[in-house]
């Protein structure tokens, strides 16, 4: 006697959560502002003087993926001629060498001793929280409808002798 | 129960009384083929006398077909996921069961129907891997044929669908992440598998879940794609088109949250999306649902710190960075 033997296997066995890996966000955030800050070097000029040796970009704060996308950005592109150098600044004198000094959230406390570095010098001064391009930064990264945009200060960009293209002007959030 | 010997029998009692005609010959000597295991003359009658138009509006002749068919798939082609005999034993049957007027042979029948939807189900199921998952489809299309033969429940239908894309779902994904650029299409398909298992039960956790997950990686992976000399101009449109992609993700998250609110995958993604949208508030309050249900996971408390410093928080920046330093030790 033949029997007709009838057995389901269960598709839910083949359904495997292998893919619960989330990507950090974090890191593509900073994929965007290293974007934009190499976009500085190419819309910003500085003085033939700066134009010698590396372009030293420096950071003060800590945000690792941060650091990683610059170092990253560092050896796979130049700022004109200039090969980048990425620093990680330990205090505000330490930025006296550096042609963009990035004044990470968590330390804007020390603006004000990193605008007196500057003085005389060619340093764009880029920082990361509210009410920074009015307090002596240059460039200032704001969040503006869930997107990331940059308040512009063209006083405290051209007063350390900076020429801004008019592109970059245009489409940054002028701040006086 | 479905017995070989049984519906060859009732076949031939069928037959028997109308021996005068060829045809019906023809139908006879198929059984008696089959049941001497001839299977390849059996084949030849029984296809000869489906197209006759004097047999071929018989239920009987195509349940000898069906039979003969099912007989051959049986031995020879079991193996085959695309067995051949198998697709031509389940059109007879279906032929039969239309043509047949007795209720308690319909009711065999269909139970001959539900052995091929198991069979085409499991092979479905056998088949869902990243070689083969084209032949999974064919034979789940194959299994919702016989399924509504015998079972004309939408319940159990949707069932079995929103099993089978989800399984389907995971290969395309596979694929996709395989070779992200190269692949993208599987990335459209599996979110099309998705939606289609939404269409069936909007409620359902793993498809929403998934929906939210797919997004997310893609749009994340997309940004970590982009060259460092894009232009500044260009990156404003394509913010514009990464925050649309954060927000489906945020959408499906959502309610995959509410569906289940101790999962931890989604209470990571939500953190995960916020962030992407740098709404680091809303981050910071599922990081803290996650910190609250496992105190020692260390990414978690990483992008606690990340999302207080970005809030300038410097007193939980510091409260939590203190916490993964003990971790560490």
């Amino acid at each position: 006697m033949k029997k007709i033997i009838i057995i389901f296997l269960s598709l839910a066995l083949f359904t495997s959560w292998a893919d619960d890996d989330i990507e950090r966000s974090e890191r593509a955030n900073a994929r965007i502002k290293t974007i934009y800050i190499y976009n500085f070097t190419k819309y910003i000029e500085w003085p033939k003087s700066y134009k010698d040796g590396k372009f030293v970009i420096g950071v003060l704060g800590s945000n690792a993926y941060l650091y990683d996308e610059l170092t990253k950005m560092a050896i796979s592109k130049t700022a004109g001629s200039q090969k980048i150098e990425v620093k990680s600044l330990s205090s505000a004198q330490a930025a006296s060498q550096c042609h963009i000094v990035y004044v990470l959230n968590t330390n804007s406390d020390k603006l004000k001793d990193i605008v007196s570095v500057a003085k005389g010098k060619s340093i764009l001064i880029v920082t990361d929280k509210p009410g920074m391009a009015k307090m002596g930064s240059g460039i200032n990264f704001v969040v503006q409808e869930n997107k990331q945009k940059i308040e512009l200060n063209k006083v405290n960009i051209e007063k350390y002798n900076l020429k801004i293209a008019s592109a970059l002007a245009d489409m940054a959030i002028t701040v006086n | 129960m479905f017995k070989l010997k049984h519906i060859l029998l009732i076949s031939l009692l069928t037959v028997l009384p109308f021996l005068a005609s060829a045809q019906l010959e023809k139908v006879a000597a198929a059984i008696n083929s089959l049941q001497n295991n001839q299977l390849d003359s059996a084949k030849i009658y029984i296809d000869a006398a489906v197209l006759h138009p004097e047999t071929k509006n018989i239920s009987n002749t195509w349940r000898v077909k069906a039979q003969v068919y099912k007989t051959i798939y049986s031995q020879n082609e079991k193996s085959n996921k695309l067995s051949p005999s198998r697709a031509i034993a389940i059109d007879a049957l279906i032929m039969a069961i239309e043509l047949e007027k007795d209720s308690t042979l319909v009711k065999e029948l269909k139970r001959v129907a539900a052995f091929f939807a198991s069979t085409h189900y499991n092979d479905a199921a056998k088949s869902i891997d990243s070689l083969d998952f084209k032949k999974a489809i064919i034979n789940f299309e194959n299994f919702q044929k016989c399924l509504v033969v015998y079972d004309t429940s939408s319940k159990s239908m949707n069932k079995y669908k929103v099993e089978f894309l989800l399984a389907l779902e995971t290969v395309y994904s596979k694929l996709y992440n395989m070779d992200k650029k190269a692949n993208q299409k599987y990335f459209d398909l599996a979110i099309k598998s998705l939606e289609d298992v939404l269409e069936v039960d909007s409620e359902n956790f793993s498809a929403n879940k998934n929906l939210a997950l797919l997004y997310h990686n893609k749009t994340v992976g997309d940004i970590k794609e982009l060259e460092y000399d894009t232009d500044i101009v260009q990156l404003n449109r394509i913010q514009d088109k990464h925050q649309i992609e954060f927000l489906k993700s945020l959408k499906y998250a959502i309610k995959a949250h509410e569906l289940n609110s101790g999962d931890i995958t989604v209470l990571r993604m939500l953190t995960a999306i916020y962030s992407g949208l740098y709404d680091y508030k809303k981050a910071i309050e599922y990081a803290l649902v996650l910190y609250e249900i496992d105190p020692k996971d260390k990414a978690n408390i990483e992008s606690l710190i990340l999302n207080y410093e970005n809030l300038n928080d410097i007193k939980n920046v510091e409260l939590f960075e203190e916490k993964l330093k003990a971790l560490e030790k």
